[in-house]
C-alpha cells in the first residue's frame, strides 16, 4: 500500500502541489491526470526522490518513508521513468541496462560475457527487439524508452512511476506497455502513471486521480469517470468537444516540392506542398519522416534529389541557407535541439530573427525587441512571467510554445514541425492547434509529424504514411482518418490501395 | 569491401599506433641504431608522462580537466628525494599519500563547490608549485641508486621500464573494466542521466581526481627516481602534455570514451618526437612548435579518418 498524506510543495508564490493526499492499493495502476502544472509531474517527483516535499508523509507498506534522491528511492523500491530519457547515449544497451550493478568477475572487472547473456535474456524476456550491444542514441526514441522502462521494471520495483513514459511509443509499442502493466498489476506492484492520452489511461488504469492547480479533485474507478467528466473536472469547465481548430483549406501555390530525396534513412521520398496547406507526416516512430523535415532543413545530409521552394532550388541545403529560403523548423527534442535552457524566454523568441531586428549602430533596440517578445508570448498564451524569465523555468508545453513563437516571428513560409505536442496537455495542445491553423490560413504551407494520429486527423488537410523511408500511403479530405492511418503505417498501404492493387 | 576493410580496421583503431611507428622508424633511420639504451630512455622518459597522462585521462573521462597534476608531481618528488635516503618506508609512503590526498582535495573542490574543474586545478596548480618550492627550493636530496635498478632498470636493461609502461596502462584498463569505469564513462556521456540512473555522480568524481593525484605522484616518484634527485618544478612542463598526450593518444576531450593503453600510446608520441628532433638536430627552442603541430595533426586526423571512412562507405 502506497499512501500520500497532505503533501504540499510550492515553488516561490506558486503552490504547485497543495495538500495532496492519495492512496494505491497493491496490483493498482493509478494514472494522474490534469493540465499543465496541474501539480501531476511534481507530485511523481515528490514520490520519486528528484525533489523533496515541503510537507505531508509517504507511507509504503506501512513504513514512512522520505526519498532524498533517485538512487535513495530506488533503495527503497521505488522506481521511476521520465518523459526525459535518462539512458546514457553514448553507452550500449546491456551497459546500460546495467549501469549500477554489473555482474562482476572475483577481480571486479565487469564480466562481460555474463552480463551479456543476461541483457539477451531480459531483451526476450520483454520482447525487446534490440541487440543488446547496439549504442543507445542510434536506437529510435520508442525503443530508447522501452528499455527505460524495462530498465526501471527490472529493478523489481514496489512502486513503479511513469511520467509520460509512453509518449513516444507508437501503436504497437503501447500494445507492448499494456501487456507489460498487466504482467505487473497481476504481480502486485503498484504503478503511478501520467499521460496525456486520455485512451492510455483508460485502457491502463484501473484507478485514476484528477489533479486542478495542485490540488486533488477527484479519485475515482476509471470505468466510473467518463472523458467529458475527466475533462470537466481537470479545466473546471463543462467539456468542449470540438477540440480542434476548423479545417479552412485555402491552398495557394505550390510552396515546397521535392523529388526523389535519398539518404541511408530515406528511400526515395517526393512531397509537394501548397501555401496554406497542413501536410501531415503519419506512421510508425522512425519511419524516417523526422528525417525527411531535417533533410528539407539541412540538418540531415541527402544522397540525391532535388528540392525547389517556389521557383527556386534549394541546392545542398544547411540551416542557415533553409532558413533564407523562407523555411521554419521546430524540432522534437526541444531542449537540446531548438532552446537555449540558460538563457530567457524573450532571447529565446528572438533568437532566429537577430537580423531582421531595428538596430542603432549595430545594437538591437530594447524597446523593439520587448515589443516583439511581448506580442509573441501573448499570442502563444505562454505561461511566464515575462521575457526575462528563464526558459528551463517553464513547464515543457509553455517551452513547446517558445519554440513555436520563435520560428513564427521569423516569417516563415513553410514550417517544419517534428512532433511538437509530444508530451504536452491537452489544453496546450489545442492552443498550438490553433496556432498552427491560423499560420496555415496566412498562407504558410505547414508540414508536421505526429505520432498521435488523432491530431493528424484534426488538424491535417492531407497526411502521407511514411513506412520505411518511403511514402506509403496519402490520404486527403474525407480519407484522412485514424483506422486509414494506422493501417496504412502497419500495413504500409491503406486497405482501398489493395483493392486497386 | 574486404579489400578496403582490412587496411580501415588497421588504421581506425591504432591511428596512434601507427604515427608512433612512423616516427620510431623515422628515428631509427636517422640515428642508424636502436640500443637496448635507447629503449630504456625512452620507455623511462615515456613512463613518466604516461603516469600523469593516465591520472588526466581518468579526469577527463568524466569531462573534468585537472592542470594541478603537474605540480601534484613535483611535491611527490621533492618529498621523495628528502626523505627516502633517511627512511625508505616513509619515502615511499609519504608521495603516495600526498598524492592521494592533492587529488582528493581536488575533487572535494570540484564536485562539493561546484566550480568549474580548471579554476578549482588552476588555484591548486599555483598552490603546489609553491608547495614545492617551499619543501625544496633548490634541486636536490638523493634517491639511491639502488631504486633505479629497482623501478626502471639499470641503464643498458629496457625491460623493467618497457613492462611498467604496459603494466601501469593494464591497471588503469583494470580499473576501467570495474563498474567505476562504466559509471566514469556513464559520466563523461551523460551526467545528468547517469544521475538519474542511480549512479554514484558525486562519489565517481571524487574518486577520479583522487585516483588521478595518485598516478601523477607515482610519475613524480618515477621522476625523483630516474634523476636520482628531486626538482621543485620538474612536474610544470607535464601540466598540458598531459592532456596532450591523451589527445594524441584519440581520447576525445568530451569525455566518456577512449582507451588506457591508447593514452600510454600517446605519451610515447610525444616523448619520441622530443628525442627524434634532438637527433634531426632540431633546436630546442623548436620542440614546443612541432609538438604543437603534432597535436593538431593527430586530433585532425581523426576527422580525416572519419571523413575517409565516410568517403570509403559511400
Amino acid at each position: 500500500m502506497l499512501r500520500l498524506s497532505d503533501i504540499h510543495k510550492s515553488y516561490g508564490a506558486t503552490h504547485a502541489v497543495r495538500s495532496v493526499s492519495l492512496e494505491a492499493a497493491p496490483g493498482t495502476v493509478l494514472g494522474l491526470v490534469g493540465e499543465n502544472g496541474a501539480g501531476k509531474s511534481t507530485l511523481i517527483k515528490i514520490v520519486s526522490g528528484a525533489i523533496v516535499a515541503d510537507g505531508g508523509g509517504i507511507e509504503l507498506d506501512g513504513q514512512a518513508v522520505v526519498p532524498r534522491s533517485t538512487r535513495h528511492a530506488l533503495a527503497l523500491g521505488i522506481a521511476s521513468v521520465f518523459q526525459e530519457l535518462t539512458l546514457v547515449r553514448e553507452l550500449s544497451v546491456e551497459q546500460n541496462l546495467f549501469l549500477t550493478d554489473p555482474p562482476v568477475r572475483p577481480w571486479l572487472s565487469i564480466d562481460r560475457r555474463r552480463r551479456r547473456s543476461v541483457a539477451t535474456e531480459i531483451l526476450a524476456r520483454h520482447d525487446l527487439d534490440i541487440a543488446p550491444d547496439a549504442r543507445v542514441g542510434d536506437l529510435p526514441l520508442g525503443r530508447q524508452q522501452m528499455l527505460e522502462i524495462i530498465r526501471a521494471v527490472e529493478r523489481k520495483p514496489r512502486v513503479l512511476l511513469l511520467d509520460e513514459a509512453s509518449s513516444a511509443l507508437a501503436a504497437t509499442e503501447v500494445d507492448w506497455l499494456a501487456a507489460l502493466l498487466t504482467k505487473l498489476r497481476q504481480q502486485g506492484s503498484i504503478i503511478l502513471f501520467i499521460s496525456h492520452r486520455w485512451d492510455e489511461i483508460v485502457r491502463f488504469c484501473n484507478r485514476v486521480a484528477v489533479l486542478r492547480n495542485g490540488e486533488l479533485m477527484a479519485m475515482a474507478e476509471t470505468d466510473k469517470l467518463s472523458e467529458a467528466e475527466a475533462v470537466r473536472l481537470m479545466t473546471g469547465q463543462s467539456g468542449t468537444d470540438e477540440a480542434f481548430p476548423n479545417k479552412v483549406a485555402v491552398h495557394g501555390d505550390v510552396a515546397l516540392s521535392a523529388r526523389e530525396l535519398r539518404s541511408d534513412q530515406l528511400a526515395g521520398v517526393s512531397v509537394d506542398l501548397r501555401r496554406g496547406e497542413i501536410l501531415g507526416l503519419g506512421g510508425l516512430v522512425g519511419q524516417g519522416q523526422g528525417h525527411l523535415l531535417e533533410a528539407f532543413f539541412g540538418a540531415h545530409g541527402l544522397s540525391s534529389g532535388a528540392i525547389l521552394v517556389g521557383e527556386l532550388p534549394l541546392d545542398r541545403p544547411t540551416p542557415r541557407r533553409a532558413i533564407r529560403a523562407g523555411l521554419a523548423y521546430v524540432p522534437q527534442e526541444r531542449k537540446t535541439e531548438g532552446l537555449l535552457l540558460l538563457k530567457s524566454v524573450g532571447q529565446n523568441i528572438t533568437l532566429a530573427i537577430l537580423d531582421r531586428l531595428r538596430t542603432l549602430l549595430g545594437v538591437i533596440e530594447p524597446r523593439d525587441e520587448a515589443d516583439l517578445i511581448r506580442k509573441a508570448i501573448a499570442r502563444a498564451k505562454v505561461r511566464t512571467r515575462g521575457g526575462g524569465e528563464l526558459v528551463s523555468n517553464l513547464s515543457g508545453g509553455n517551452q513547446q510554445k517558445v519554440l513555436l513563437e520563435k520560428w513564427l516571428l521569423a516569417k516563415p513560409s513553410i514550417l517544419l514541425l517534428n512532433d511538437v505536442t509530444r508530451g504536452v496537455d491537452v489544453g496546450t495542445k489545442r492552443q498550438i492547434y490553433e496556432v498552427i491553423a491560423s499560420i496555415a490560413r496566412e498562407g504558410v504551407g505547414v508540414i508536421w509529424y505526429s505520432t498521435d494520429a488523432r491530431e493528424l486527423v484534426g488538424v491535417a488537410h492531407r497526411v502521407l504514411v511514411m513506412l520505411g523511408g518511403r511514402v506509403s500511403a496519402e490520404l486527403t479530405g474525407a480519407e484522412v482518418t485514424e483506422d486509414r492511418i494506422v493501417h496504412a503505417a502497419v500495413m504500409g498501404s491503406t486497405p482501398q490501395a489493395e483493392v486497386h492493387a | 569491401m574486404s579489400a578496403i576493410a582490412v587496411p580501415r580496421r588497421l588504421i581506425g583503431d591504432r591511428w596512434s599506433a601507427i604515427v608512433f611507428a612512423v616516427l620510431l622508424t623515422l628515428l631509427i633511420l636517422l640515428k642508424g641504431r636502436f640500443t637496448a639504451f635507447d629503449l630504456r630512455s625512452l620507455c623511462v622518459a615515456a613512463l613518466q608522462l604516461a603516469l600523469i597522462a593516465l591520472g588526466q585521462y581518468l579526469i577527463i573521462l568524466t569531462r573534468g580537466i585537472d592542470l594541478s597534476l603537474g605540480p601534484i608531481a613535483s611535491v611527490s618528488g621533492a618529498v621523495m628525494a628528502i626523505v627516502i635516503a633517511g627512511n625508505p618506508a616513509l619515502g615511499l609512503m609519504l608521495p603516495v599519500a600526498f598524492g592521494l590526498c592533492a587529488g582528493l582535495l581536488n575533487g572535494v573542490l570540484v564536485v562539493g563547490i561546484g566550480l568549474p574543474p580548471i579554476i578549482v586545478t588552476l588555484a591548486t596548480m599555483s598552490i603546489w608549485q609553491g608547495a614545492a618550492l617551499m619543501v625544496l627550493p633548490d634541486p636536490g636530496g638523493s634517491v639511491p641508486s639502488f631504486y633505479q635498478a629497482f623501478f626502471i632498470g639499470g641503464f643498458s636493461s629496457p625491460y623493467i621500464g618497457l613492462v611498467s609502461l604496459l603494466a601501469w596502462g593494464g591497471i588503469v584498463s583494470w580499473v576501467l573494466s570495474t563498474r567505476f569505469g562504466l559509471n566514469l564513462r556513464a559520466i563523461g556521456g551523460d551526467e545528468l542521466a547517469a544521475e538519474m540512473s542511480g549512479v554514484r555522480v558525486r562519489g565517481v568524481k571524487i574518486t577520479a581526481y583522487t585516483l588521478g593525484g595518485l598516478l601523477a605522484a607515482i610519475g613524480g616518484m618515477y621522476m625523483a627516481i630516474s634523476m636520482s634527485s628531486g626538482s621543485p618544478t620538474v612536474g610544470d612542463g607535464y601540466i598540458l602534455t598531459s592532456i596532450a598526450a591523451v589527445v594524441v593518444g584519440g581520447v576525445p576531450l568530451v569525455g566518456g570514451r577512449g582507451s588506457p593503453l591508447a593514452v600510454v600510446m600517446g605519451a610515447l608520441i610525444l616523448t619520441i618526437t622530443a628525442s627524434l628532433l634532438f637527433f634531426a638536430e632540431v633546436s630546442s627552442f623548436y620542440q614546443s612548435l612541432i609538438d604543437g603541430c603534432i597535436l593538431l595533426l593527430v586530433a585532425g586526423s581523426a576527422g580525416a579518418r572519419d571523413f575517409i571512412r565516410g568517403l570509403v562507405r559511400k
